[in-house]
């Protein structure tokens, strides 16, 4: 196990690296410069490139760059002036990580119940309502459902603010329109796992044992249907994690989702690169992690390795 | 076996744990229940609650002027005068004299000026603030705008670090002195502009590269402090005791929110979360709203040289100019594109532009003084027919030989939505073939830059309020200006503007160039940008200047 970890440490180590250095040379062969704009002089921007040390061999940049971040340090952002993109990414994931986290709590225990009680009740109203819930979940895009939600529960009923991520109330509708999808997702696999292994001998030997139907399905069913679970939860962590730009726009919440989309458009190459890195390193962790539960989950798979 | 179910869900969640540990939960928990949380303790505090578009990238007044920034600046901040509601009055210095060639400005700083610490404020801080918009090493986004002070533009070059060969001095803690290479009518309500705000050279040395990235690097020497600055969310800014006029000042508190998306900022003035915000032209007809300019000129630019030999011939004929300018119908374009808000540009100069054209040194509105009305407001087609043939025969291209003008558009769906109004114009009134290419904003600019386009929609606001902000763009310059617009006649005029003492003389040389400009320059007119805005009914007295168009609520009254 030990050594099946370490080498999946490594592996990590050296995605973060290949994606951190074609990264770098990607953005800077954008056509385009990061000081450009309506009003910039040729003067102003040679004074710029200067400041920013860009006036330097890329090659030597690189390396620099490399330096720094092994030190942990992410650089200055082009854009904010003094800020640092270790400052700009560790405030704005404070907030989306908060977000996040209560939107994956909620559309996971949510999700499971629903895919839970739509495979109990196979086939009746109950199954039927579930898969409805999902359905919308799937297909309704979380900007759409975060208007609505706003429209309806902050202008028209008038019971939650519209905006801004400040006190409980606040937080309501931007976790549900952020949750909403993930909460399908896992009630629609959750479900089709139940129903996949409630055939399987184990559950026929379990039955034949004399157990209670509710022991039948907390013990054998639901334990062997989670497992698919845990994989998908990897990626959904590090996605509802880490900022969501249509959500955190409707509703006014400070967090990491518009950098993504502000850092590209204006060529801030130090926070397109930390973002890169952050994300990178977060997506590659949450994966590690599920290996590891899934080890401990199933011994098979433990073994198998 | 189900502990072991547990242990696994409990792992997961304590992941997650440790992943909200950094979560900025106290500064949430902190703040007063939202809602309507205006009126918290002392109920007859006046509060404004505005929103900006976008977070400001710093607040260090020398490096940048974007608008969201100005919003707060303007309020923080003071410099030597201050202008409200087109007046300009005595701000850090109580008095001035100007020298007979009007290029010698002597500022009198007022005694009782201090910043928000409480230590005095003498022309020494204006002297390291003119000193660290113009060092290069310092990297100031607009120090261009001051290279009509002696000097300053080698300062700024680095041909020579020698400072007193730069026109601002500090002759004694009260007197600043500040010589201009040519004259400038405009220099005195120019002073306004936060980017010549004094600067703390203590703070400045103590917060080294993080000058102006957090409320508490900066000292503050305007109406306001600026109390908290929560990044991408909201700044508060409260009154500054210090100030030398706070007993004028009315708003005790200003609380200024980033708001992305402007229905957001709608809903949130709805719920009575917010005081002012834009409106976005879809919801304009369900609100009461009043409009707003921030100095937004919008045209057809033109690229002169064109991209090959045969549209170049086209776009630098005059009459191929005029005949786009009478082809487009403003009116139709705005309401298909932008809603009503906006007004139709029939000339080049904003309709808001002030100049002075006196000795007595009064400003006075510049289009009504000098009227024109280069184009319609809706097209003339049978003017622009006739410019087209003229167009075609001096050039020797036919209606069917003319070739397709590549159009180089911005990524946005709204620029998408212009660019077509435009196309479908342009085909279904003169037979001009145009071919859309979007790109994204920095490709565009360099598109731009480059001279690879033929055509395009600019916007360009204003810096200081006369029509020399917008005037001097068309000058010819090394590396051609943007749309290689190549008139001596034109550049003679501005230069001309440039230098002269004489008032009237300068103003009527402005109008002139204006005038040449328009004959079948490079641009035409399309429309000037008028934002819509909903304002709290019980709060008046803001003032919203067109270079910008944040709010200034330092004076507001209250109902």
């Amino acid at each position: 196990m030990a050594k099946y970890i370490l080498k999946r440490i490594l592996i990590s180590i050296l995605t973060i690296f290949v994606l951190v250095t074609i990264t770098f040379f990607l953005v800077r062969k954008l056509p385009g410069d990061p000081f450009s704009s309506e009003k910039m002089q040729p003067q102003i921007k040679e004074n710029l490139i200067a400041y920013y040390g860009m006036d330097k061999p890329l090659l030597q940049q690189y390396f620099t760059y490399l330096n720094n971040l092994l030190h942990g340090d992410l650089g200055y952002s082009l854009v904010y002036r003094g800020r640092t993109v270790n400052a700009i990414l560790g405030e704005s994931f404070a907030y989306s990580a908060d977000m996040g986290i209560r939107a994956l709590l909620f559309s996971t225990i949510v999700g499971l119940l629903l895919g839970i009680i739509a495979a109990l009740r196979h086939a009746k109203a109950a199954d039927y309502a579930c898969m409805i819930v999902a359905v919308i979940g799937v297909s309704v895009p979380s900007f759409i459902a975060g208007y609505v939600l706003q429209y309806i529960f902050a202008i028209k009923l008038e019971w939650l603010p519209p905006a801004q991520w400040e006190t409980l109330s606040s937080t309501i509708m931007p976790v549900l329109a952020l949750g909403l999808g993930n909460l399908a997702l896992v009630a629609r696999l959750m479900r089709a796992n139940m129903l996949d292994v409630v055939g399987m001998d184990y559950i026929k030997t379990a039955k034949a044992k004399g157990l209670s139907p509710f022991q039948v399905t907390t013990r054998h069913q639901i334990r062997n249907a989670i497992l698919p679970v845990v994989t998908v939860m990897g990626p959904a962590v590090a996605n509802l994690l880490t900022g969501t730009f249509v959500i955190e726009k409707i509703f006014s919440i400070p967090g990491m989702g518009r950098h993504y989309v502000s850092s590209i458009q204006n060529y801030d190459y130090t926070t397109v690169l930390g973002l890169t890195v952050f994300f990178g390193t977060f997506l590659v962790v949450m994966n590690l992690i599920v290996d590891i539960l899934y080890g401990i989950i199933d011994p098979r798979i433990r073994v198998s390795k | 076996m189900k502990k072991r179910l547990l242990a696994i869900i409990a792992g997961l969640m304590a992941v997650c744990m440790m992943l909200s540990a950094c979560a900025p939960v106290g500064s949430n928990n902190t703040e007063e229940p939202s809602g309507d949380g205006t009126e918290t303790g002392d109920t007859s505090e006046k509060v404004i609650r505005f929103s900006i578009a976008a977070e400001p990238p710093t607040m260090d007044p020398q490096i940048k002027t974007a608008s969201p920034m100005a919003a707060v600046a303007t309020h923080v901040y003071e410099g030597l005068v201050r202008v409200f509601d087109g007046e300009i009055k005595p701000g850090m210095a109580e008095s001035w004299e100007i020298s007979e060639d009007g290029l010698t400005y002597t500022f009198h700083i007022r005694d009782e000026a201090k910043w928000s610490d409480g230590q005095k404020l003498t022309a020494n801080d204006f002297e390291y603030a003119f000193h660290r918009l113009l060092d290069p090493a310092v990297g100031s986004e607009f120090a261009y705008l001051a290279y009509d002070i002696v000097g300053a533009e080698d300062f700024n070059a680095g041909t020579t670090t020698d400072w007193s060969t730069v026109g601002v001095k500090a002759t004694d803690e009260q007197t600043l002195v500040i010589t201009l290479r040519n004259p400038v009518s405009y220099f005195l309500s120019f002073m306004d502009f936060t980017l010549y705000s004094p600067t703390r050279q203590d703070m400045v040395e103590a917060a080294g590269a993080s000058y102006g990235s957090e409320a508490e690097y900066q000292a503050y020497n305007g109406p306001y402090v600026l109390e908290s600055w929560e990044h991408d969310s909201k700044l508060v800014l409260v009154k500054n005791p210090e100030y030398w006029d706070a007993e004028n000042i009315t708003t005790d508190r200003i609380e200024v929110y980033v708001v992305l998306d402007a229905n957001t900022g709608v809903a949130m003035y709805d719920a009575g979360d917010l005081d002012i915000t834009d409106v976005p032209k879809d919801l304009i007809p369900a609100y009461d709203t009043k409009v707003f300019s921030d100095g937004g000129e919008y045209f057809i630019m033109a690229n002169w040289h064109g991209m090959t030999e045969e549209t170049g011939k086209l776009l630098s004929n005059p009459n191929f100019m005029k005949a786009i300018g009478y082809g487009i119908d403003r009116t139709a374009f705005i309401a298909a594109t932008l809603g009503d808000a906006t007004q139709p540009a029939t000339r080049y100069n904003l309709p808001l532009l002030n100049i002075i054209d006196n000795a007595e040194g009064k400003q006075v509105n510049f289009n009504e003084n000098y009227p024109l009305e280069a184009y319609p407001a809706t097209a003339d087609l049978e003017k622009a027919q006739e410019y087209l043939d003229l167009a075609l025969e001096e050039t020797g291209f036919t209606r069917e030989t003319m070739p397709t003008f590549v159009y180089a558009c911005r990524d946005a769906d709204s620029n998408r939505l212009m660019a077509e109004a435009l196309q479908d114009m342009l085909k279904t009134n003169l037979g001009i073939n145009i071919d859309i290419q979007q790109m994204e904003y920095k490709q565009w600019l360099e598109i731009i830059n480059q001279h690879e386009y033929d055509l395009t929609l600019y916007g360009w606001g204003p810096d200081y309020d006369d029509p020399m902000t917008y005037m001097d763009l068309w000058m010819q310059k090394p590396g051609g200006n943007m749309a290689n617009y190549d008139n001596p006649e034109y550049t003679e005029l501005i230069e001309f503007a440039k230098n002269t003492t004489d008032a009237k003389a300068r103003a009527d040389a402005l109008y002139e160039a204006e005038q040449i400009l328009l004959d079948g320059g490079p641009i035409v007119p399309v429309y000037f940008k008028y934002v819509a805005y909903v304002q709290n009914p019980d709060i008046g007295n803001i003032d919203r200047p067109f270079i910008g168009g944040q709010p200034k609520c330092m004076y507001a009254t209250f109902n």
